[in-house]
């Protein structure tokens, strides 16, 4: 067995309770590495083809890798996947803060989930022991609540608890799951899948460290990221969030405002990771703020979460929820035409209590807006909500019903494509999602690669599937060219282009963060450009944590493409082909205001871009799915007859 | 000649804590933005707006009230 992983996965079958262990041998472990590409092999596994994403049949797997809860920044993650509600596609989510390292420190790489419990049920792991237990005491209640409720009936408040929400056992269609009542697989629905099978909880808690095979080589390379951080380009995150990029998006032309109307947000600065570290990070009021406003991830040097603290009268913000990230405040701040940062750090403590992805939710409500702006929705159908942009305490309102599928909140739940087809075809021209999830808070208009990628994403639009293009754009490009180049991207191209030279940009970075999420690492510590650590430096930790001393760049690399294959395979499956690798219809328009006036997308350069894409990916380009010959070369032969011909 | 300064993020630490990131320079006239970025010792990793235009051209000399802007590109979060 490799070092650093536990050599076990469990097995769960929840309609007939019984809990099995499985040992995989050490080739399986390097084929898939972990996370998102080991999660698909028994997802394609166990799900029939055309299974109800909320029925029995669709199996849910939480994986590690062989990094998780070794003493390394940024290695402490889990990968979530399985069939989305969502989208109807594959789904696949990430999240970080301590859970996952307890996992690992339980005893294995791997939970299977499969069938539904007859009743509500937590499982419950200690020191590679595992039992189910009974959760209808536990069932309806917000995060918060649920965690103390089974710390208290196992007797210990160090137990790391994942759950579905309130709005997970409701099945909202992009319900979260949350770890730590602040952190969240947050996109594509898992939260609403384990929700459908009367799953509340995973309870881990162990003691068995990960074995590392070059421990002296490991130490070093964790003390050299914490002497580089200070002067690092990831140092602004720490202080001031990921909302640090707020101030930049907007200049640039980026920031997504009143549902894509614009990429300028007149107010953005209201809601900036500079104002909260001012005004509502915990410890603000006596200049406390990097004693008591920041968190982090198990053995993480960055601290780049927020802890946010602010009494008020309507929207009082508890710290045990955590603080907004970038996403957050765009999604419900600019989307929506909200400036009220209390407001905003609401709606996150909102959708973090109830269990819901703070990009969809917020992003279906600025649809919303735009239709009672329009007149598409009226004041009878929002429950006389005025649900006007700007309106901060209509955005409250209507989120709360999501999270209970009241009313109008009833049919937001569904996600904004599929609630937009209750009113028509002007309300679905306003809709901006890709394969029914909702674009996340960067422009494809002003970073052109985030287009195609959005587009071919089998997951959906997501910006963590692959690096940004100013890194290859213009002056910044000589920073990383070091690092880029060993990707083989040695071409940086002008801004606003989606030539060869970016196609290529986008898909090699694909496959390198498709790695980091096998690899279940942070994208903000492992990278190919701005990030803490290189392209050579992620080699040089797996292979001393691993002890395969014969990694190189290249094997990586192959696994992100093994994982993003099958992805592929399984939308295949399902039926999607090159039709639904498609973007929404503000794409085309010209936004309005700022850096960005004017600017738009061209269809037919983004078709052309596909054919280049499909046909580096070795793909059929009529299609888009996967050819039996790479599938083959990847070692996927086992695929080939779920592709078609 | 008066310059005002905008520094997000990290940048804001250039400036002391009171200004959270937001003052007015004297500069001697024909200043350019490069020599306004090395005196505020920004170096690498960012990107510039002049007057609300984002700008490349380092070597522009300024006038009398022109607004410069400094901030990191973006990625995800």
């Amino acid at each position: 067995m490799p070092h650093g992983y536990n050599g076990k996965i469990l097995h769960v079958d929840l309609t007939s309770g019984r809990l099995e262990d499985e040992r995989p041998a050490e080739s399986f472990y390097r084929m898939y590495m972990g996370g998102s590409a080991l999660g698909l092999y028994y997802v394609l596994h166990h799900t029939p083809a055309n299974t109800d994403p909320l029925g029995p049949d669709n199996t849910l797997v939480l994986a590690l890798s062989g990094l998780t809860g070794t003493p390394i920044s940024g290695q402490s993650r889990m990968t979530a996947v399985a069939k989305s509600p969502l989208t109807g596609a594959i789904g696949d989510s990430q999240c970080g803060g301590y859970w996952p390292a307890e996992m690992k420190f339980a005893g294995y790489d791997a939970i299977v989930i499969t069938g539904k419990s007859e009743k509500p049920v937590y499982l419950w792991i200690r020191n590679g022991k595992a039992e189910l237990r009974e959760a209808s005491h536990i069932w309806g209640k917000i995060t918060g609540e649920a965690e103390k409720l089974i710390r208290d009936d196992l007797g210990d408040q160090k137990v790391e608890v994942l759950q579905c929400g309130p709005a997970g056992e409701k099945g909202v269609r992009f319900a979260a799951l949350i770890n730590m009542s602040n952190r969240a697989n947050g996109r594509t629905g898992m939260g609403a899948v384990m929700g459908s099978k009367l799953l509340k909880a995973v309870v881990v808690r162990g003691d068995k460290r990960p074995s590392i095979a070059d421990e002296s080589k490991l130490k070093s390379l964790a003390r050299w990221g914490a002497k580089n951080f200070p002067e690092s380009d990831i140092a602004g995150l720490g202080k001031y969030g990921t909302a640090e990029i707020v101030g930049g998006q907007n200049t640039s032309g980026g920031l997504p405002t009143r549902n894509w109307e614009s990429g300028f947000f007149t107010d953005a600065v209201k809601i900036s990771g500079e104002t909260m570290y001012d005004t509502i990070l915990r410890g603000a009021p006596d200049g406390q703020q990097e004693r008591k406003g920041r968190d982090s991830c198990y053995a993480c040097t960055v601290r780049c979460k927020r802890v946010t603290d602010s009494p008020h009268e309507f929207y009082p913000v508890d710290p045990l929820y955590g603080g907004p990230e970038y996403e957050t405040v765009a999604t419900f701040g600019s989307f929506c035409g909200v400036s009220d940062l209390q407001a905003i750090a609401y709606a996150n403590q909102l959708c973090n209590q109830y269990g819901m992805d703070t990009i969809s939710c917020g992003a279906t409500i600025a649809w919303a807006m735009d239709c009672f702006e329009k007149g598409l929705i009226s004041i009878k159908d929002t429950n006389g909500i005025p649900l006007n942009f700007g309106n901060a305490d209509a955005m409250i309102q209507v989120l709360e019903k999501i999270a209970k599928r009241d009313g109008f909140g009833d049919l937001l739940a569904e996600g904004s494509a599929r609630a937009a087809k209750k009113y028509g075809t002007e309300a679905e021209k306003l809709v901006v999602t890709v394969k029914n999830q909702e674009l996340p808070a960067h422009m494809p208009q002003v970073k052109r690669s985030l287009g195609l990628i959005y587009a071919v994403n089998p997951y959906g639009a997501d910006h963590q599937a692959s690096e940004h293009d100013p890194v290859y754009e213009g002056d910044d490009y000589q920073f990383y060219k070091e690092r880029l180049g060993m990707l083989g991207l040695n071409n940086p191209q002008e801004e606003y282009s989606l030539n060869e030279h970016k196609i290529q940009f986008a898909l090699q970075t694909e496959r390198l963060y498709s790695f980091l999420d096998s690899i279940n690492v942070c994208q903000f510590v492992f990278g190919p450009a701005w990030q803490l650590y290189g392209p050579d430096q992620l080699v040089e930790v797996t292979r001393a944590v691993t002890g395969w001393d014969d990694l190189t760049l290249d094997e990586l690399l192959e696994v992100g493409e093994r994982r993003i294959n099958l992805l592929r395979v399984f939308n295949a499956r399902e039926g999607f082909t090159r039709e639904q690798d498609r973007l929404p219809d503000k794409m085309w328009k010209n936004l309005s205001g700022g850096t960005s006036d004017g600017l738009h997308l061209d269809k037919m350069e983004l078709e052309i871009a596909k054919d280049v894409y499909y046909r580096m990916s070795g793909w059929e380009v009529r299609t888009g799915n996967p050819s039996k010959q790479i599938l083959s070369k990847l070692g996927l032969d086992w695929v080939e007859n779920l592709v078609g011909p | 000649m008066n310059i005002r300064i905008r520094l997000h993020g990290v940048f804001r630490d250039r400036l002391p804590d009171f200004n959270r990131g937001e003052t007015e320079l004297v500069f001697p006239d024909g200043t350019s933005l490069k020599q306004v970025l090395t005196s505020l010792d920004i170096e690498r990793h960012f990107h510039v707006a002049l007057n609300g235009e984002v700008t490349a051209d380092y070597n522009h000399p300024l006038s009398d009230g022109d607004t410069v802007e400094v901030f990191r590109p973006s990625a995800g979060g």
